[in-house]
C-alpha cells in the first residue's frame, strides 16, 4: 500500500526528495554562499507581495549573496532557474549559520541583515533588513511592575535627552532612556501605560536619539534567528483587568502588547 | 538478503526513527531494505528516505487515508502486550495487519524496533525468517506485565539487540534466552556535513523531546548557577514536547528568559550543535542517548547526568566530556562551569569528543549488523533443515560406526 523507494543509485531520481535543495554558509560579514543540489543557471530571489527579483549568477554549484547587494526589507523567496527548464522553488539543505551568531557590524555602513529559513512548507526563503540608523535589542527585565529594555543604537548618535517611545493609534506611552556611549536603557512602569485600553495591535517600540530626530525602531536582527517570536519570550505584567507583555513582532521587532 | 524493519512510525522525527533509518540506508548498499511502518499520518517521512529504501505503511490514517475511521480502530488490541506505552494506539486492525502482513512477507530478515513489535514478530514470523528484537528503552523502564510478556516471547528470537552493554546485562540476568543472540550495538550516528564547532561561542545547547524524563526542569536549576557567574552564556534547547508551557513558566519564574531559550525542534540538527561549544544532559532514563553522540560529533564536550545507561558508555568522563552524578545539580552545574570557564579545556574535550564518536560510525554499526544477520541467517537455516539433516547425519554415524565395529 503506498510503498515509496528512495532515489535510485546514481542520485537525480524524482522519489521521496524530489526538491531542489541548496545549502547555505553564511560569513560573520553577512555574505551568503549558496551550494545548489542539482545544476541551475541562476539563483533567483523574488521579494514577497512584490515582483522585484534578484538573478544571482551560479558558477559552478555555487552563488553568492554579497553583502553590498541592494535587498530591500522584507521576506525574499528562493527559486533555482534551470539553463532552459521552468524555475523551481528551492527547498532548505544544511545552512550553516554559526557566522551570524553574536554578530557585531561594521558600526560606518547600514546594518544588513540576511537570515536564510526555512518556511511553513519547507521552502527556503530570507528574512532580510537594511537599516541606517537602527537600535538593536539587548536584554528584556520585567520586574516589580516595570519592563527595562537594553540596546545599542548603529548609526546616529544618542544625545542625553534621548526616550523610548511606544505607540500605536489609541495610544502612546514615553519614557527616558539612560545612555551610555552607544548603549542605552530605558524602563518603563505600568503605570505609564493606560490601562483602560483595550487594543490587540501591538505598540511597536522606538527610539529617538535626541529631542529633534525621527524615532528608531527597536529590533533584534543580529543573530542567526530567523523569528524571534517565539523564541524569547518574556514574562507579562498585570494592567488593571488586561495584561501589558513585551515582546517581538513578525518582523523582529520589540513591541508592547495589551491582552 | 532483504531486510525487513517494523517500525511504530516512519514518517515521524524521533531518535529511533533517525537511527533506523541511518541503519537501513548503510545496510541498502549490501541489501534489499524496506521500513515498515505501522502508522502513516502524513504524506512524506521527514527524514529523507534513503536511496534503494522501501517505506511502507500498514494503515493509512491520514485525513481520507484507506484506514481513516476504521470501526476496528477502536476494538483494542489482543496481541499487543500491555504495559507497552504506545499500547493505546494498536487495536483490533493493527494486530490483523501487523500479522498478517508478517506471515506473508518476502523476506529474509525482520527486525523489531520497540518491544510490542518484536512480540509481534515471535508470535507471526514465518519460521524460516531471522527474527531480531531491537531494544531503544531499557529493560528496567519497562512496567511488570510488558517485562512478562517480553520473558515469555524474546525466548523465540533469533536475536535480542541493545544499544549498551550495560543493558544487555541486564536481559542476561533477568530472561532466560538459550539460544539467542544477546549483545549490544550502539546506535549509528553519521559524520556531520559541516565542520565541527570550534568551541568559540558562548552558548550550551540541549536537544531532546520536552519531556518529563529528560528533567529539563533539573537543566533550568544547573544552568541558573552557571549564569550568575556567567550571565554572557546562553543556553539553547532544541525539542518540542508536553513540557514546553511548564518549561516556559520555570524559565519566568527563575528570570532566565534572556539566557535560555526554547528553540523549537530543528532538522537537521548538526547545523544547530555547530553554534554551541558545550552540550548538555539531565535527563535521568537515557537508554542510548543518541543527541549526545551527535552533538559529540559536532565537537561539543558533553556535561550529563551520569544516568542508566547511555551517557556512561558514549561520555570518557574526563576525556571528552564530563560526568556528574544522576540528581546532582551541583555537581551538574560545577562542570558546566569548568567547561564554560576553561577555553582550552573546552577546545581540546571537543576535538577528542570527534575522534572518539567516530566508533558510532553507520559503516561500523551497519558492518556489526550485517555480520550478525548473516550468522543468523546461516544458522536459522540450519535449524529449519535440522532435524531431517540430522536424522541422515545419525543414520550415517551409526553406520559408520557399524563398519567400524565390524571386523
Amino acid at each position: 500500500m503506498d510503498a515509496v523507494t528512495g532515489p535510485g543509485p546514481g542520485g537525480g531520481g524524482k522519489g521521496a526528495v524530489a526538491e531542489r535543495r541548496a545549502d547555505c554558509v553564511a560569513s560573520a560579514s553577512g555574505e551568503l554562499r549558496f551550494t545548489l543540489g542539482d545544476p541551475a543557471a541562476a539563483l533567483v530571489l523574488r521579494l514577497r507581495g512584490s515582483g522585484t527579483e534578484v538573478r544571482l549568477p551560479v558558477s559552478g554549484p555555487t552563488a553568492v549573496l554579497p553583502v553590498t547587494a541592494a535587498l530591500a526589507e522584507g521576506r525574499w523567496d528562493a527559486y533555482a532557474e534551470p539553463a532552459d527548464g521552468v524555475r523551481e522553488r528551492l527547498t532548505p539543505g544544511l545552512c550553516d549559520l554559526r557566522g551570524l551568531v553574536d554578530r557585531v557590524p561594521d558600526p560606518d555602513a547600514p546594518v544588513t541583515v540576511r537570515i536564510p529559513y526555512a518556511t511553513t512548507r519547507s521552502a527556503l526563503s530570507l528574512a532580510v533588513w537594511h537599516r541606517s540608523p537602527h537600535a538593536e535589542a539587548g536584554e528584556v527585565t520585567v520586574q516589580g511592575g516595570r519592563i527595562t529594555v537594553a540596546g545599542r543604537l548603529y548609526g546616529a548618535r544618542l544625545s542625553a535627552s534621548a526616550t523610548l517611545e511606544a505607540r500605536t493609534d489609541t495610544w502612546y506611552a514615553l519614557c527616558p532612556a539612560y545612555v551610555n556611549g552607544t548603549c542605552f536603557t530605558a524602563t518603563w512602569h505600568t503605570s505609564a501605560v493606560p490601562a483602560a485600553v483595550s487594543e490587540t495591535l501591538p505598540a511597536t517600540l522606538g527610539l529617538r536619539p535626541a529631542p529633534d530626530a525621527e524615532p528608531v525602531r527597536v529590533a533584534r536582527l543580529l543573530d542567526d534567528i530567523a523569528r524571534k517570536e517565539q523564541v524569547f519570550v518574556y514574562p507579562a505584567l498585570p494592567l488593571g483587568p488586561s495584561r501589558l507583555r513585551i515582546g517581538y513582532t513578525p518582523a523582529n521587532e520589540l513591541a508592547l502588547r495589551i491582552t | 538478503m532483504r531486510i525487513s524493519f517494523l517500525l511504530h512510525y516512519g514518517y515521524g522525527i524521533g531518535g529511533t526513527i533517525r537511527t533506523v533509518f541511518t541503519l537501513a540506508r548503510m545496510l541498502a548498499e549490501q541489501h534489499e531494505v524496506e521500513i515498515v511502518s505501522v502508522f502513516r499520518h502524513r504524506d512524506e517521512p521527514v527524514f529523507d528516505l534513503p536511496p534503494g529504501v522501501t517505506l511502507r505503511p500498514l494503515l493509512d490514517l491520514r485525513a481520507g487515508g484507506a484506514d481513516h475511521g476504521h470501526p476496528d480502530l477502536d476494538r483494542p488490541s489482543r496481541l499487543f502486550p500491555r504495559g507497552e506505552s504506545r499500547r493505546g494506539q494498536y487495536s483490533a486492525l493493527t494486530d490483523r495487519r501487523i500479522a498478517g502482513w508478517l506471515r506473508g512477507a518476502d523476506t529474509d530478515a525482520v527486525i523489531g524496533t520497540r518491544p510490542g513489535l518484536n512480540v509481534h514478530i515471535a508470535r507471526d514470523a514465518r519460521p524460516g525468517v531471522v527474527r531480531v528484537a531491537q531494544e531503544h528503552a531499557t529493560f528496567l523502564s519497562h512496567p511488570w506485565p510488558l517485562k512478562l510478556a517480553l520473558s515469555a516471547h524474546y525466548p523465540l528470537m533469533d536475536a535480542v539487540v541493545t544499544v549498551t552493554e550495560a543493558d544487555a546485562a541486564v536481559y542476561a540476568r533477568r530472561l532466560r534466552l538459550p539460544g539467542v543472540w544477546l549483545g549490544a550495538i550502539p546506535n549509528a550516528v553519521p559524520a556531520p556535513q559541516l565542520p565541527p564547532a570550534d568551541g568559540s561561542s558562548r552558548i550550551v545547547i540541549a536537544a531532546g523531546r520536552l519531556a518529563w524524563v529528560k528533567r529539563y526542569d533539573r537543566m533550568l536549576r544547573v544552568f541558573e548557577r552557571v549564569v550568575r557567574v556567567r550571565p554572557d552564556w546562553q543556553l539553547r534547547l532544541y525539542g518540542d514536547g508536553p513540557w514546553r508551557d511548564r518549561l516556559h513558566v520555570q524559565i519566568e519564574k527563575l528570570g532566565l528568559y534572556n539566557h535560555v531559550h526554547l528553540m523549537g525542534a530543528a532538522h537537521p540538527l548538526d547545523a544547530e550543535w555547530v553554534k554551541g561549544s558545550v552540550s548538555l544532559s539531565t535527563a535521568q532514563l537515557e537508554s542510548f542517548g543518541l543527541s549526545i553522540a551527535e552533538s559529540m560529533r559536532c565537537g561539543l564536550p558533553v556535561v550529563a547526568a551520569d544516568c542508566p545507561y547511555g551517557p556512561g558508555e558514549i561520555i570518557t568522563d574526563g576525556e571528552d566530556g564530563l560526568l556528574a552524578r544522576n540528581g546532582d545539580l551541583d555537581g551538574l552545574a560545577a562542570r558546566l562551569l569548568r567547561l564554560v570557564e576553561d577555553d582550552d579545556l573546552r577546545v581540546r574535550m571537543g576535538r577528542r569528543a570527534v575522534e572518539n564518536v567516530a566508533r558510532f560510525d553507520p559503516e561500523r554499526i551497519a558492518g556489526r549488523y550485517d555480520a550478525l544477520l548473516t550468522g543468523l541467517r546461516a544458522r536459522r537455516h540450519g535449524r529449519l533443515v535440522g532435524p531431517a539433516l540430522g536424522g541422515v547425519y545419525a543414520a550415517t554415524m551409526a553406520g559408520r560406526r557399524l563398519r567400524a565395529w565390524t571386523p
